[in-house]
């Protein structure tokens, strides 16, 4: 809906529907009346439909271009080696949906059927869903104020098909905002496996990994690990090492360890990672070699080993 | 609505530019941040604000974290971060209580808070303001254009790197720029290549960035030597200008003690030329790029058929030519060669002065000291005259001030 008032609330505040800015506004009288508060139904729905999915995680970092889009597709190319473990990957960047481009599926469209939107399949055993495949070109900006972005990751939550998943990543946007809040609300029921939260070794991403970092515990996300990405690059023709986003501060190193949160792992910057992405292709399948890929790996691997840890959720369930 | 400029405390400031992208970590704030102090030092007083909520990057570039805001009669007092009173700057990063504390709004929220910034702080008498936002196209930015739109903005400068994925955002920004009616000042490619300080030193015959000013010609390495590692890949910034009808000034890169270039290059199948020009040029290696000077051998060698008024020019640089430090701007160069060195008579008149044609205002490079200077918010203009990316910001920031001036003379479009 966008038509909500300028200095609306919010529809759970105590003052919703009873401050002045709510005059006028359509839905005045059901906040009013409390059922604002009302929880949401679509959260059980969600909840039902995320039964069939093991595993969930999100990739965050309060700061834009540290590669959480490149990451969370080779997370997700990664997992996806073992035929047996089906993935599913989730775009909820709505207005900048990358991972189209990188998982090679620029141009598809989205499918619907009796049982919902079906997932795009770059193979046999990993699906991508984002809001890329339902515009009909490149070009097309996704305009929307923040309510209609929530309604979007509602429905791609909720309608789409996902059915047996072994793994569910979501990549998110930068920033602490709508689609987080929303992610984080709608998968409440569900369980959330952890997040993992990537950044480059500068001070000016670390600044807005911290408070990425306070958002998880704000809203009780388990925190998996850190990704210090764009960590030194190795020229290609002399194999010596440069840094060219210099760790003043110390890097995630020292986050990390001031923060007492895992540190999973540093990927130096490689260019053919930029040049896979740009192609549509999977860089661990490109360069196997790359000290990248290394990286990636033993990465994917603790990320693996950190779920395989947690108590499913239906033995949550149960024990709750 | 018709646009009309509003009392208010805008009302003081001349010209006001929003720095977007559709992606994020392109350097926004990076660009908004020199740009303005590019402005500074050509003797404007410039403001920034700073409308990124969740991630506000632009206090800390210019060591102004801590600092707190004061009200006044009028509203709120900007803040000022050097004695001169020269930028001033306002940012949700002076409103936390704590640098961690995390902004976790919905959009209605942020707006009110964008809108107020608009009315609320005292800017005073301005000649720039610097308006830095978050990526993507929601909330803050619909809130901004609609908050600034009765103050008619110069226009919208578009920051992309080179890469397929950065360039596929910021298209969907020009949609957004085309939508709300925002015009686009330029687009600048931002980490436009990287040479390896190790590999780049090895030839001690060559003499770099350090001889400014003269225009003597260099030993230049072979370009097999003078590695560029395109590290976020290559030809996003020319593919989108190509794309938006926008001639495209070329890559720019640098590293080290490197010499940035800033070369042009046009779609395939242009003709060129053959002039006699005593610096006709060989074909540019695109991995070795120089800054040019426009007296030190650009050549225009042909152009595509003007169409809206708009013209793709093709600019070719010898590799064993270094000019000294120096500002490439396609008018000058046009205005300098056009019709003296090129042979082709199809070559057009000089292009009409920005606005009504859309510039491709440069590229910047990756410079690992000029992101350490920021992370330490040293003024880097000062400190680093020698950087790579000095010749890039101030070039941008002489036609954005050129642009301005046409606006002013001619009245907005």
């Amino acid at each position: 809906m966008e038509e909500v008032p300028h200095d609306c609330p919010g529809t759970d505040s105590a003052e919703a529907g009873r401050g002045t800015a709510c005059q006028g506004c359509p839905n005045q009288r059901l906040c009013a009346s409390g059922a604002g508060a009302a929880p949401d139904p679509a959260i059980e729905e969600i909840k039902e439909k995320m039964k069939t999915v093991k595993h969930k995680i999100l990739v965050l970092s309060g700061k834009g271009g540290v590669g959480k889009s490149t990451f969370s597709a080779h997370l997700a190319h990664g997992l996806a080696e073992d035929e047996n473990t089906q993935i599913a990957l989730l775009d909820i960047d709505i207005c900048g949906p990358s991972i189209p481009k990188i998982m090679g599926l620029e141009g598809e469209q989205v499918h619907q059927s009796g049982s919902g939107w079906s997932l795009v399949y770059v193979e046999d055993n990993l699906g991508v869903m984002s809001v890329g495949f339902l515009l009909s070109s490149p070009d097309d900006a996704v305009i929307w104020r923040g309510p209609k972005k929530n309604g979007m990751i509602k429905q791609f939550l909720r309608d789409v098909d996902w059915g047996e998943i072994d793994y569910l990543i979501v990549d998110t946007p930068p920033g602490t905002s709508d689609e987080h809040l929303s992610v984080v609300h709608y998968l409440s029921a569900a369980h959330i496996d952890g997040a993992v939260v990537i950044t480059t070794p500068q001070e000016i991403s670390l600044q807005d990994v911290r408070k990425e970092i306070n958002f998880c515990h704000k809203v009780k996300l388990p925190i998996i690990g850190v990704v210090e990405n764009m960590s030194g690059f190795v020229c290609p023709k002399c194999k010596k090492e440069a840094q060219i986003f210099p760790p003043t501060t110390g890097g995630a190193e020292a986050m990390c360890q001031d923060l007492k949160i895992p540190l999973l792992g540093r990927v130096p910057l490689d260019p053919q990672i930029g040049k896979s992405c740009d192609k549509g292709q999977s860089f661990l399948t490109e360069a196997p070699d790359s000290p990248a890929t290394l990286a990636y790996r033993s990465i994917i691997q603790r990320i693996q080993e950190f779920c395989s840890l947690q108590p499913s959720h239906e033995e949550k369930l149960i024990g709750s | 609505m018709e646009a009309v400029a509003e009392p208010g405390n805008l009302a003081g400031v001349r010209h006001i530019i929003l720095v977007l992208s559709g992606k994020g970590g392109v350097g926004k704030s990076t660009i908004s941040t020199e740009l303005a102090l590019a402005l500074r030092h050509a003797g404007k007083k410039v403001g920034i604000l700073d409308v990124d909520l969740c991630g506000p990057s632009v206090p800390r570039m210019l060591q102004a974290q801590g600092c707190a805001v004061h009200q006044c009669d009028n509203g709120w007092v900007p803040v000022f971060v050097d004695q001169e009173q020269s930028i001033a700057l306002m940012s949700v990063g002076f409103l936390l209580e704590t640098p961690d504390e995390a902004v976790v709004w919905r959009g209605p929220k942020k707006n009110a808070l964008i809108r107020q910034f608009v009315s609320d702080v005292v800017w005073g008498e301005l000649d720039f303001l610097v308006v830095d936002t978050p990526p993507g196209t929601s909330d803050e930015h619909i809130s901004a254009v609609e908050a600034l739109r009765p103050y008619q903005p110069l226009g919208a400068v578009l920051v992309t790197t080179p890469q397929a994925v950065s360039v596929g955002d910021v298209r969907r920004e020009l949609t957004f720029c085309r939508k709300t009616g925002l015009p686009v000042i330029g687009i600048v490619e931002n980490m436009s290549g990287f040479v390896c300080p190790h590999c780049a030193v090895r030839r001690p015959a060559v003499r770099w960035a350090g001889c400014r000013g003269t225009r003597g010609l260099h030993s230049w390495p072979h370009p097999s030597v003078q590695e560029c590692t395109n590290l976020f890949s290559v030809g996003g910034g020319e593919e989108l200008a190509r794309h938006a009808g926008v001639p495209f000034l070329g890559e720019c890169q640098v590293g080290g003690s490197g010499v940035p270039v800033n070369c042009g290059s046009m779609p395939a199948g242009t003709p060129r030329c053959r002039g006699q020009d005593r610096h006709s040029l060989p074909r540019l290696n695109r991995r070795a790029a120089l800054w040019m000077n426009t007296e030190a051998g650009v050549h225009a060698l042909g152009s595509t058929e003007p169409a809206h008024g708009r013209y793709s020019i093709r600019v070719e640089v010898s590799p064993r030519r270094v000019p000294a430090w120096g500002i490439c701007s396609l008018k000058e160069a046009l205005a300098s060669r056009v019709g003296v060195h090129g042979g082709d008579p199809s070559l057009p008149r000089p292009c009409p002065p920005f606005p009504r044609l859309l510039i491709f205002t440069g590229s910047v490079p990756l410079d690992p000291q000029l992101v350490r200077s920021l992370e330490e918010g040293r003024d880097f203009i000062q400190e680093f005259p020698k950087s790579a990316a000095f010749p890039a910001l101030a070039s941008i920031a002489q036609k954005i001030l050129d642009g301005a001036q046409v606006q002013a003379q001619t009245g907005t479009d």
